[in-house]
């Protein structure tokens, strides 16, 4: 009796194959209907592990790819502002040219000037330009306008207020790409040549090193007038000489034979008409002295006359001038500017232009331009023209700034455009790889949906042949 | 005779109904599970002796026996068990998958990147408020979905219990059953006979119960049968004990018997399978989430605790952590601060604090020591409190807080100390003088220094001394404490003499500023320690124009390290042919040789090294003076971790799966996510930084990142729940067979019983007409009647 069957078990065994079979067959059906292979981590743990790492990295990619759009759209505002910029800066030097054609009248400069004012604007528009909600030229200070206008002593300045730190962005794992521009590289570089002033009222440098930035005045103020001996001859000083503008010691000459009077080195002039009570005369530098001729004996004279003053730079501190003075400290604290001067050449009052070379923004040079074209230091036509040309190199200074940052965008352009590339085929490459390990194989899950079906029906079949096979059947 | 054969036909035909209504018995039973094929034992009829010979008397019913093999019977009972084990297991741990690893964006890990590309969006635009909104909103989608594993384990553990619960109603059920059986055979068998269907039905009840728990089965011998659990009584001769289940110290639940000490270890069945998942799979999972979370709140809270947002720095902040007084004396403040607990450890570091003046955007950089086995939450504060305009206090709930003063500011950034000349020993507009060597310092009790301010004018000399009792060891005087002791003298106050402290060295200067502020180092015995011996009698002149030296950059070093600036001359800043500043690091070792001499324009930036700039405006410098400064250079603001415990300017708060969430008032306002080291708007420095976590290794979860984590804890179930399917399977399988032997000894086969039917039917009929024969014999002797 060891080899009994009994009739229950072979149920059971019918009913374990129907269920094995049509448990295999509702999977197939899933996998088919999902797409998927894996439904839940424990179909295939190594796989699912590898698909969420897919998954992960995937998203990884699209965080990036994102990112590079944001970064492009900021990296091209700002070289398409620099573009502009660029040209901005073509029509400047091709004015300024114009306006160092010595045959220019004040009127004709004057047109020149104010072109020059509208350029100015135009490239501050460009300096301030927003991709998005982002000041492209501000570093990290992306919230605000970077180049703000400002009053400084009375006149228009404009202040770089970003940083100097870029804002980036994450391109791809630890590659990290700048994609704003501290706007100071290329509108405001601080490349200091030393100081240079007006040359007008023979002011000069010091010898120990000056601080500041942009463009400082001078302020020469005539405070009294010694006439020395003018009184021998008849000569007195017109309302005690509060109207000359002359400063330090000055021969006064009169050759009463030739009938000239001159003063300093200025050019010797005819003695004005007997009586005359404000006879102006000036020297070399335009310094003024009021004379009251009214007295005059017609005497030959030669003797000094000094004018005594104060130098302050930007109408700060006064500082009482003796003339001698070769190395004479100035301050102006709230700006944080320090020049020394040497005063033995001052001869004349008025102001005397500061200019510290190289570290001027392009903005506050154009408006220095536009002042000069307009002389409004009342230079002569030479020195005008020498100094307009020393303008004409701190402009394309600033070009070739403006260029080089250009450049920089353009390459960080480059290089979110071979990251958008690389991000791009690593998706598709990542993609591929997830399906490979999570879709299901359409064909493959087909088959086994077929061959579950087979085997099904054959278990179906079998069964019901085997109850039916009992010798109940042949008992009659 | 004629009885006799009559009487052997009659056995034969009782025998053959027997037989014909046991195996009606068996046909009809033959789809009852549990039931055991019957078999009627027949025996011949002892012999009589007639006449000298035996003549067989018939056919005898011994007995009805069960075809079982108790044997295959308790090992089908144990791998029920087994299996039951396995089930329960295997559909706990797919209800787990289902829930925790669902592989679309709503998975956590779906989230987890969701969040990571927020921060991503938000450090293209730092200041943009709907992306400050938006990372909000994804941080919170992701903590919310942890809250819900979390809560979802807990709830689990709640059903498992109660699955446990009603099994061991089943499991009582069952037993008072077999006990009431084990009676009810006993009183049965005690009359010889034997109680197959009772036994049957006794055998089904041991194999339902062995699906539930472990259960060994003993034969007492007289048909009752004892069943063991683990060792314990379950069921006696004819009682049942009762199980129940109650939650052990640990809150797993644990099993108890009526008249045992003790919990009851099961280990097999579905109960056994529900206990192992409570108290090993779910909590092993459950931790790991804990573990993320952990890791999560971890590393961006230690990045955004040493971040600003763009408003800049901070004027009061409270931790959201409590420090917690755990020797219950009443107060928090005694404890340590690395016991006190916080959720997260405080270790071995340093804490670095800004203090932001706001009119001048100056920035005093204080150092904390944090010494993990002797700092106190107390000391701490002390230290806190020791910093200028910074006041900080621990709440009721045993938060901190700290508050500056009105225009003060401050935060934990590691960014540069704009101005670090603060007492302005470098060139600064009083007259200084700097200990050419760094401290501590070799004095002798009762050391002098003499000095005379203004000495043009009518000053006169006085003399400090150096007294031991001012020393913590004098010979070894630290440059903060020679400091103290100058600045407590009178005549050096009454003087305008004061002292302080630059990177290691004494300074010593006037109080006023300018060219006209002097003062002459006269004499005194100490000149030899602080190396003044040559300067005896030298006099230090003010200026007008300070040095204040400017720091820009950002330091890119991974270590900790101070930069010290000296000049190698006395000269004046872009005028002197030559001058240059040296550049030291901590080691005394030469970073780098900045030009400052004729060719320097003053305000010019010059590059020193590892992101470090320094600009220098006009003014003298003195190498005879000792002019220097020092800047610290500070890779991680914090190394003790301590923003992190106390929660201060956190990002996210709470430590575990459950209870993680957005700082509240960071949900309330995105403008606190502190995204900067600097304050300004495009200023993404933190952010890059977190997403750099992402995918470095991690200490709380394993060395994984947080990336590769959750895939590796999804991994992990999968492997168990298909491992435990498998299990399943093939024991399964190996039940199946144990069934199939079984059914080979005691299943019913339709057609054998047919074939015994037909026999005994025969058996029947041919006993009848053996009667019929006996009788017609004997008619026939009647009629010789």
């Amino acid at each position: 009796m060891g080899f009994r069957v009994s009739t229950f078990s072979s149920y059971r065994r019918v009913l374990f194959g129907l269920r094995r079979n049509q448990l295999d067959n509702a999977r197939a059906q899933e996998q088919l209907s999902s797409g998927l292979r894996i439904l839940r981590p424990s179909d295939d743990p190594t796989g699912s592990a590898r698909a969420i790492r897919f998954e992960r990295q995937i998203a990884d990619v699209d965080r990036y790819r994102r990112a590079i759009i944001q970064g492009t759209a900021t990296v091209n505002a700002g070289a398409a502002a620099l573009t502009s910029a660029s040209s901005l800066m073509v029509q400047a030097r091709e004015l300024l040219i114009q306006g160092m054609n010595g045959t220019l009248t004040g009127k004709d400069r004057e047109s020149i000037a104010a072109e020059f004012d509208l350029i100015r604007t135009q490239l501050l528009e460009e300096a301030n330009v927003k991709a998005g909600d982002l000041y492209v030229f501000g570093g990290t200070a992306s919230g605000e306008e970077p180049f703000v206008v400002t009053d400084a002593n009375g006149e228009q300045r404009v202040v770089y207020s970003g940083t100097q730190e870029d804002q980036s962005i994450q391109a791809g794992e630890s590659i990290e790409i700048p994609i704003t521009l501290a706007g100071d590289s290329a509108f405001a570089k601080f490349e200091p040549t030393g100081t240079y002033f007006g040359g007008v009222h023979g002011v000069t440098g010091g010898t120990t090193a000056d601080q500041g930035t942009g463009f400082a005045t001078l302020t020469l103020r005539h405070d009294s007038t010694n006439p020395g001996n003018l009184a021998s001859v008849g000569i007195g000083l017109v309302a005690g000489g509060a109207s000359d503008t002359v400063l330090g010691d000055n021969t006064i000459q009169i050759d009463a034979t030739a009938g000239t009077i001159q003063l300093g080195s200025g050019a010797p002039v005819p003695l004005p008409a007997a009586g005359t009570t404000d006879f102006v005369i000036e020297n070399e530098q335009g310094g003024e002295l009021h004379l009251d001729m009214s007295g005059y004996t017609g005497a030959d004279y030669s003797g000094i006359v000094r004018g005594e003053g104060s130098i302050a730079l930007d109408g700060k501190t006064f500082t009482p001038l003796s003339f001698t003075e070769t190395n004479l400290e100035l301050k102006d604290d709230p700006q944080g500017r320090i020049v020394h001067v040497n005063a033995t050449g001052v001869k004349s009052a008025g102001n005397e232009s500061v200019e510290f070379g190289g570290t001027a923004n392009v903005f506050d040079l154009m408006g220095q331009i536009a002042d000069d074209l307009r002389n409004e230091d009342g230079l002569s036509s030479s020195d005008l023209i020498s100094r307009l040309n020393r303008r004409l190199e701190e402009l394309d200074r600033h070009h070739s700034n403006i260029l080089v940052a250009a450049g920089t965008l353009g390459a960080r352009s480059q290089r979110l455009q071979i990251s958008d590339e690389r991000t791009a085929n690593v998706e598709v490459r990542l993609q591929g790889l997830l399906s490979d390990v999570r879709d299901a194989d359409l064909a493959e899950v087909s088959l086994d949906l077929t061959r579950s079906n087979y085997l099904l029906q054959l278990t179906q079949s079998a069964g019901s042949q085997l109850i039916q096979s009992s010798l109940l059947n042949f008992l009659g | 005779m004629g009885s006799l054969s009559l009487n052997t036909g009659l056995r034969a035909l009782l025998s053959s109904q027997f037989v014909l209504d046991t195996v009606g018995h068996n046909l009809a039973n033959a789809n009852t599970p549990g039931y055991s094929r019957q078999r009627v034992n027949l025996s011949a009829s002892l012999a009589l002796s007639v006449r000298g010979n035996l003549v067989g008397s018939g056919v005898n019913i011994d007995r009805v026996e069960r075809s079982v093999d108790e044997l295959l019977g308790r090992r089908i009972q144990s791998q029920q068990s087994i299996l039951g084990s396995l089930g329960a297991r295997y559909r706990g741990l797919s209800e787990l998958e289902a829930f925790v690893g669902a592989s679309d964006t709503s998975s956590l890990s779906g989230l987890l990147d969701g969040f990571f590309t927020s921060v991503s969006d938000l450090s293209t635009s730092p200041a943009d408020a709907i992306r400050r909104a938006g990372l909000v909103q994804s941080s919170r989608t992701l903590t919310t979905r942890l809250n819900e594993i979390g809560g979802q384990f807990a709830s689990i553990q709640r059903d498992v219990f109660k699955d446990i619960g009603s099994r061991t109603k089943d499991v009582n059920g069952l037993a008072s059953d077999i006990a009431n059986l084990n009676v009810e055979i006993g009183k049965t068998e005690l009359n010889g006979i034997s109680a197959n269907d009772l036994r049957d039905k006794r055998d089904a009840l041991l194999d339902r119960l062995s699906e539930f728990v472990d259960i060994t089965v003993v034969d007492n011998g007289n048909g009752t049968v004892g069943v063991l659990v683990a060792g314990n009584t379950l069921v006696g001769q004819g009682r049942a004990n009762t199980m129940s289940v109650v939650r052990d110290a640990s809150g797993n639940p644990a099993i108890q018997l009526s008249g045992s000490e003790g919990f009851v270890p099961v280990t097999g069945g579905e109960i056994g399978g529900l206990m192992a998942l409570a108290a090993n799979d779910m909590p092993g999972i459950a931790t790991k989430f804990d573990d993320l979370a952990k890791q999560l709140a971890l590393s961006v809270n230690r990045l955004h605790s040493t971040g600003v947002p763009p408003g800049g720095s901070f004027s009061i902040l409270t931790g959201s952590n409590g420090v917690q007084d755990f020797d219950g004396d009443g107060k928090a403040t005694d404890e340590l601060l690395s016991k006190s607990g916080l959720p997260f450890d405080v270790v071995d570091g340093a804490l670095y604090i800004n203090v932001v003046e706001e009119a001048s955007g100056d920035v005093v950089k204080s150092r904390i020591d944090i010494d993990a086995s002797h700092t106190t939450v107390q000391g701490f504060l002390d230290e806190v409190n020791k910093i200028d305009n910074l006041t900080a206090d621990i709440d009721a709930s045993g938060r901190l807080r700290i508050v500056a003063d009105t225009g003060y500011g401050f935060d934990f950034t590691s960014r540069l100390v704009p101005h670090p000349d603060t007492i302005g020993a470098f060139g600064g507009t009083s007259a200084t003088l700097s200990t050419q060597a760094d401290g501590p310092y070799s004095l002798a009790q009762g050391d002098t220094l003499t000095i005379t301010a203004d000495p043009a004018g009518a000053a006169t000399p006085f003399t400090i001394t150096f007294d031991k009792a001012d020393f913590a060891e004098i010979s070894q005087a630290t440059a903060q404490e020679v400091a103290d002791v100058i600045n407590a003298d009178p005549n050096a106050q009454a003087n305008g003499i004061v002292a302080g402290v630059s990177g290691d060295s004494v300074v010593i200067k006037t109080v006023s500023g300018g060219a006209s502020a002097s003062f002459e180092l006269t004499g005194g015995s100490s000149l030899g320690g602080f190396g003044w011996t040559s300067l005896a009698g030298a006099t230090f002149t003010g200026q007008d124009n300070a040095v204040t030296p400017e720091i820009l950059g950002q330091y890119t070093g991974t270590e900790d390290d101070a930069y010290t600036f000296r000049p190698n001359m006395d000269g004046t800043i872009g005028t002197t042919p030559g001058l240059t500043i040296d550049v030291l690091d901590k080691n005394g070792d030469l970073v780098n040789s900045l030009d400052v001499g004729s060719g320097y324009v003053p305000g010019t930036e010059l590059e020193v090294a590892k992101g470090v700039s320094v600009k220098f405006n006009l003014g003298d410098l003195s190498q005879t003076n000792g002019d220097s400064f020092q800047v610290g250079l500070v890779p991680d603001a914090d190394t003790s971790d301590v923003l992190v415990a106390l929660g201060l300017n956190s990002y996210f708060e709470g430590s575990t799966a459950s209870d993680l969430k957005v700082r509240d008032d960071i949900g309330k306002d995105p403008s606190l996510i502190s995204t900067s080291l600097t304050g300004a708007d495009g200023d993404s420095k933190i952010l890059i930084d977190i997403l750099n976590i992402k995918d470095a290794p991690q200490s709380e979860i394993g060395g994984a990142s947080i990336g590769e984590f959750y895939g590796d804890v999804i991994a992990g179930l999968g492997f168990e729940t298909a491992s435990a399917k498998e299990a399943l399977t093939s024991n399964d399988a190996v039940l199946q067979s144990l069934q199939g032997s079984r059914d080979r000894v005691s299943g019913v086969n339709v057609d054998e019983e047919l074939v015994n039917m037909v026999a005994f039917q025969q058996t029947f009929q041919s006993a009848s007409r053996f009667i019929a024969v006996t009788q017609q014999l004997n008619n026939e002797l009647l009629n010789l009647i």
